[in-house]
């Protein structure tokens, strides 16, 4: 079933001065995202990436076509609240998501909003702390945390809204290593054990070939849609639009024009070793 | 003798307030001519804190910096060279993009620098081109672009004014990969050609592996230690206790060896390991 359908989408923005049209950030696009998908959106800078994250929710609206969130078109103003319910975003930089000087009133202020009741909302926000590896934070103030704790915390508040669909714009761009393995680790959850929809935007392909379909943005419009595999199986196309395919995926294409009979497909570190250790064994 | 160095620097924000915070703790850090030096470090460890007192912008209390030998902080003129003479790009782009224009943004630094008109234009459209910024682009709000799109500007902005220290911190976040790429080899040709020093603040090993002459570890707000590439990548477990990682391409060659392959484990770059790799499968290295 589809939680958010972009129906021939053409968006762009208004320029500062009067009388120029810019072109549009957004244009002829359309695609479903089921219900329960872990979808990962790659492009090159200003392809329209964020543009459509705010358009997922109805934070910007079509000038063309329609987005259908749950059913509901996000033109129509009477369902705003319900459909902001059902799809929450996380922009990049958490600083500016921060509203609270303690961690869980920070995470409390989204379910606040929507009218929750306070008995619901400490259930909510003690689960979603846990979820995010957060809880024992909940009484720190949030300014005090490193930038992978507060990308957590920002996350944090977006689950205690209990959307059905979490939409998560470059989480990892500003992390450490660690951070970053500790944030991915936190949307696989989201995804595999309470089935919350995820599509997160990345510039980083290590982290794309975790995602089971991969979205892939050019010039304001969908170039690609598919699998990792089959997204990252043709190389050239990839560079040509200022991508890169994943560094294994670069090294196994370097043996392989050398005549050395690696895998097709080898797009996580593991999957490499073994390979080699099999080829290896078996000469 | 040392271009840029600091010594026993000790910086506490909100000092006399419950929420102080000690972001540097005796730091000594000492920069040669010409290096091209890389700081990594978990979040939080006091990277931007560092860089931000290398140009005078932040002053500690205890501690000095010293460009060529001089105090920066010693007068009004030794602090006025120092902001010219090393020229620093933030972490956060809003915190620099502030004029009208893309174009007025970049022409900022070299406008304040004296040059005539002829030569400001000349700088700003060099140094947009070089990163990456259309024509059409210099003559939008710089408000009114996609994250990477500023990033580029912001670069721009400071290596327009041709500084004899350039110092960009995380200057690849949010770039795509051809983007990354191509500021990447900006900031080492900008080095190569004129011979000045190049200072960036990274979370990408893979990046710092590439092109650091010097890599300085900060942890926790101090100095964990300070090395080549080779000696700084040799101690992962170390590295990964502190909450950062070595190159993806080396964590191959570490599960390699961990298999009983007598590889090198000081592989950083796709085209090392293909060359390690192509050894291992010509039977030059063998496991027994
Ligand atoms: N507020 C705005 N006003 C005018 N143009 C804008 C505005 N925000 C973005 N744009 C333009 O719209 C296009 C798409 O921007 P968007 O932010 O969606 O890109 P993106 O794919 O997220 O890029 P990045 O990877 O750099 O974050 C770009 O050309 C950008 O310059
Ligand atoms: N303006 C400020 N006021 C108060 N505390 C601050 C301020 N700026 C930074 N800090 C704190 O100082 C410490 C060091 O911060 P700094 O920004 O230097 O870290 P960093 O290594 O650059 O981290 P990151 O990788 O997240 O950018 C952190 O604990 C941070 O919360
Ligand atoms: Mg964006
Ligand atoms: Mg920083």
């Amino acid at each position: 079933m589809s939680i958010i359908e972009f129906q021939n989408v053409t968006f762009r923005y208004e320029s500062d001065d009067e009388g120029v049209v810019l072109a549009p950030a957004v244009k002829d696009f359309s695609l479903t995202i089921n219900e329960g998908e872990f979808i990962a959106i790659l492009g090159h800078n200003g392809s329209g990436k964020s543009t459509i994250a705010k358009l997922s929710n109805g934070l910007l609206i079509p000038e063309i076509g329609d987005v259908i969130v749950n059913g509901m078109n996000t033109k129509n103003e009477d369902d705003d609240i319900n459909i902001k319910q059902t799809v929450g975003v996380v922009f990049q930089n958490p600083d500016n998501q921060i509203v609270a000087t303690i961690v869980e009133e920070d995470v409390a202020f989204g379910p606040e909003n929507l009218g929750i009741e306070p008995t619901e909302i400490r259930r909510r926000v003690d689960e979603s702390l846990k979820i995010v590896g957060m809880y024992n934070y909940r009484n720190h103030e949030p300014h005090k945390l490193s930038g992978g704790q507060k990308q957590r915390v920002a996350i944090a508040g977006i689950i205690a809204m209990e959307p059905r669909c979490i939409i998560l714009d470059e989480p990892t761009a500003m992390l450490d290593p660690e951070g970053r393995r500790d944030v991915m680790k936190a949307i696989k959850r989201l995804n595999r054990e309470l089935g919350i929809t995820v599509v997160f935007i990345t510039h980083y392909m290590e982290e794309a070939v975790e995602a089971d379909r991969i979205v892939v943005m050019d010039d304001s419009r969908l170039l690609m849609d598919g699998t990792p595999k089959q997204v990252f199986a043709n190389p050239q196309k990839i560079r040509s639009i200022g991508l890169d395919v994943p560094q294994t995926c670069q090294l196994a294409e370097l043996l392989k024009n050398d005549g050395i009979n690696l895998k097709n497909d080898l797009l996580s570190i593991d999957e490499l070793v073994e390979n080699i250790d099999d080829i290896l064994k078996g000469q | 003798m040392s271009h840029l160095e600091t010594k026993n620097l000790t910086f506490t924000y909100g000092e006399g307030t419950p929420f102080k915070i000690t972001a540097l703790d005796n730091v000594n850090i000492d920069i040669s001519k010409g290096e091209f030096v890389a700081i990594i470090g978990h979040t939080g460890s006091g990277k931007s804190t560092l860089v931000q007192h290398l140009n005078g912008l932040l002053k500690s209390s205890s501690g000095e910096v010293l460009l060529d030998g001089k105090n920066i902080h010693a007068n009004k003129q030794t602090l006025f060279d120092a902001r010219f003479r090393v020229g620093l790009c933030f972490q956060y782009p809003e915190y620099q993009l502030f004029e009208e224009t893309v174009y007025k943004d970049i022409a900022f630094g070299p406008a304040n620098m004296g040059l005539s008109k002829g030569e400001i234009d000349e700088r700003v459209r060099n140094a947009a081109k070089y990163v990456g910024i259309p024509d059409e682009m210099l003559s939008k709000s710089p408000f009114d672009l996609s994250g990477g799109e500023k990033r580029r500007v912001a670069i721009a902005g400071v290596i327009s004014m041709e500084p004899e220290i350039l110092i960009l911190d995380e200057p690849t976040s949010g770039l795509d990969p051809m983007g990354r790429e191509q500021i990447l080899e900006l900031i080492k040709n900008y080095r190569e050609q004129t011979g000045k020093t190049v200072i960036i603040v990274s979370h990408s090993m893979d990046d710092v592996a590439r092109f650091a002459t010097k890599v300085i570890v900060m942890n926790n707000s101090k100095v964990e230690m300070t090395g080549t590439v080779d000696e700084v990548f040799e101690k992962a477990s170390r590295l990964r206790e502190i909450g950062l990682s070595v190159p993806q391409i080396t964590e191959i060659f570490i599960k390699l060896r961990e298999k009983g392959y007598n590889v090198s484990e000081k592989i950083y770059t796709v085209e090392q390991g293909y060359l390690e790799l192509k050894k291992l499968f010509e039977g030059s290295v063998t496991n027994d």
